[in-house]
């Protein structure tokens, strides 16, 4: 054993060679001060068991993140397995989902005496993932966002940022029934969740969105407010989840109101056209 | 008709050409409304993290892939509980930990021997993973003697030590990151590396070639 005679105050009232030794990892990580890491440096040079210890350490430490142990990823295939599985699994009952079934309960009647057979398409649109909602007192909990849809006669207003949309007609069996709206921030990305219900199946449906000028799908920085954007293709059934609840990343340029128009089509026919305001705010600081 | 997989991407379907550009908490909050794609996003980003992990704790491919898998599908089922407390990746480390404890506690009878993962062919046995660039035989066998020396003893080491070298030295985690993903106070994490490394030099300097001196 080393009897170094004067201690440096690494480890506090670990003295002498057991407390430079157990500053080596500290040392070996570039987390001490130049002073302490030269006072290592001048005791290593006089000792040499530290001088081993701290030494044999490095080395240890160095194989440790040489290529002999590389990073390694999942192969391809256990990949593709894994992508398999999650298509298989059943996530538990999302927000939405028990949105709609408690929708479908308290509403189920009323709806039915008041748009007859369901042939109605509810264009619903959400906005979350925004950031910082909690400035304008918006729930946090989705599914209180959720049930608020739910009354469309009484909607929640959080701080005024909630709107309710009477029913109204939008085209051929489509209506929006109602949607709740809460404002994006400016320059952030968010999710918009467009929810298509269609009256009756459409085997070879198309939703399409247009954005407004000043407003980017797909992230900041990717501005294509000319173009029109084909969210989904396929059968648009009550059934198919993918054609009824379809995620939109967008992000606003600039404050103020935003209209999305969304157009429902079968067969390259317009059936439906709604338009969607959507506000734009910059936060308070 | 077209399938909404085979559609144009652009400009149909952005939302999902740009997942890759996203942050994490988009993606988060997608996947919990069941969005798959974003999810695989997820897995994509945190892929080699979780695998290396899984990997270096089992020394075993096939543990590995199993372990992956089941963090990733448990944190799918799950990530509707994930709240934004802590980074996501802290959060799938829990739970890769948690998986593999769980199939360790159901493994346990199985020695080391059999983690030591070898492929049998016609002449013998020999390690899967030589793959250096290019290195003549003799190396080969040098650098997979060296591997393998180092692996086992990365094996031999308490669970507690292992996993803290994996997440620092290799998968590179600040003490504050393992802090978290461990729930212990970064003052445990440096002792516990100390200890980790130390533990790990005693049982390599039996291997005297891996060490210059």
């Amino acid at each position: 054993m080393c009897n170094e005679a004067r201690p440096i105050d690494l480890w506090g009232e670990f003295m002498g060679c057991q407390g430079y030794q157990r500053s080596f990892t500290a040392y070996l990580d570039g987390e001490l001060a130049q002073g302490q890491r030269e006072a290592i440096e001048r005791h290593v040079q006089r000792c040499a068991e530290c001088r081993r210890d701290l030494e044999t350490l490095r080395q240890t430490v160095r194989l440790l993140r040489s290529p002999l142990l590389p990073m390694e990823d999942a192969p391809e295939e256990v990949r593709a397995r894994l992508t398999q599985k999650l298509r298989a699994v059943r996530q538990p009952m999302s927000w939405w989902e028990r949105v709609r079934l408690q929708w479908r309960v308290a509403g189920a009647a009323s709806q039915a005496r008041t748009w007859g057979y369901g042939l109605a398409a509810t264009a619903l649109l959400f906005v979350v993932g925004a950031s910082n909602l909690d400035r304008w007192n918006a729930p946090a909990n989705p599914l209180h966002v959720g049930v608020g849809v739910s009354r469309t006669e009484a909607l929640p207003r959080p701080d005024g940022h909630v709107a309710a949309r009477l029913p109204q007609p939008v085209g051929e069996g489509v209506q929006i029934r109602s949607f709740v709206e809460y404002p994006v921030v400016v320059g952030r990305p968010a999710i918009v969740y467009l929810f298509v219900e269609p009256g009756r199946d459409l085997p070879d449906g198309e939703v399409r969105l247009y954005p407004a000028a000043g407003l980017s799908v797909g992230g900041p920085g990717v501005l294509q407010s000319d173009a029109s954007y084909l969210l989904y293709q396929g059968p648009v059934t009550r059934q198919n989840p993918q054609s009824r609840w379809i995620p939109v990343e967008l992000c606003a340029a600039r404050e103020g109101t935003h209209i999305l128009r969304v157009t429902v089509r079968e067969a390259g026919r317009v059936l439906s056209e709604v338009t969607i305001p959507l506000r734009a705010v910059v936060p308070r600081s | 008709m077209i399938s909404p997989r085979d559609a144009p991407r652009k400009p149909e379907g952005p939302s999902r050409s740009s997942l890759d550009q996203c942050d994490d908490s988009v993606l988060i909050a997608r996947s919990k409304q069941g969005d798959r794609q974003a999810f695989d996003q997820l897995v994509t980003r945190y892929s080699a993290q979780i695998y290396n992990f899984a990997y270096r704790m089992t020394n075993n491919r096939d543990d590995a892939e199993d372990i992956y898998q089941e963090a990733f599908l448990h944190a799918f089922r799950g990530i509707g509980s994930f709240r934004a407390d802590s980074a996501f990746s802290t959060w799938l480390y829990r739970i890769v930990r948690n998986v593999y404890l769980d199939e360790m506690k159901r493994r346990r009878a199985r020695p080391y021997a059999s983690l030591e993962e070898n492929i049998q062919t016609e002449d013998g046995s020999i390690a899967r993973d030589v793959q250096d660039d290019a290195p003549t035989p003799e190396e080969a066998v040098q650098i997979n003697e060296r591997r393998r020396a180092v692996r086992r003893a990365i094996a031999q080491l308490p669970e507690t030590q292992r996993e803290i070298l994996i997440l620092y030295e290799m998968n590179q985690h600040s003490y504050e990151e393992i802090a978290a993903i461990l729930g212990i106070n970064v003052g445990t994490v440096k002792s516990r590396l100390n200890r980790a490394r130390r533990s790990l030099r005693d049982r390599l300097l039996a291997e005297k070639e891996l060490f210059d001196l």
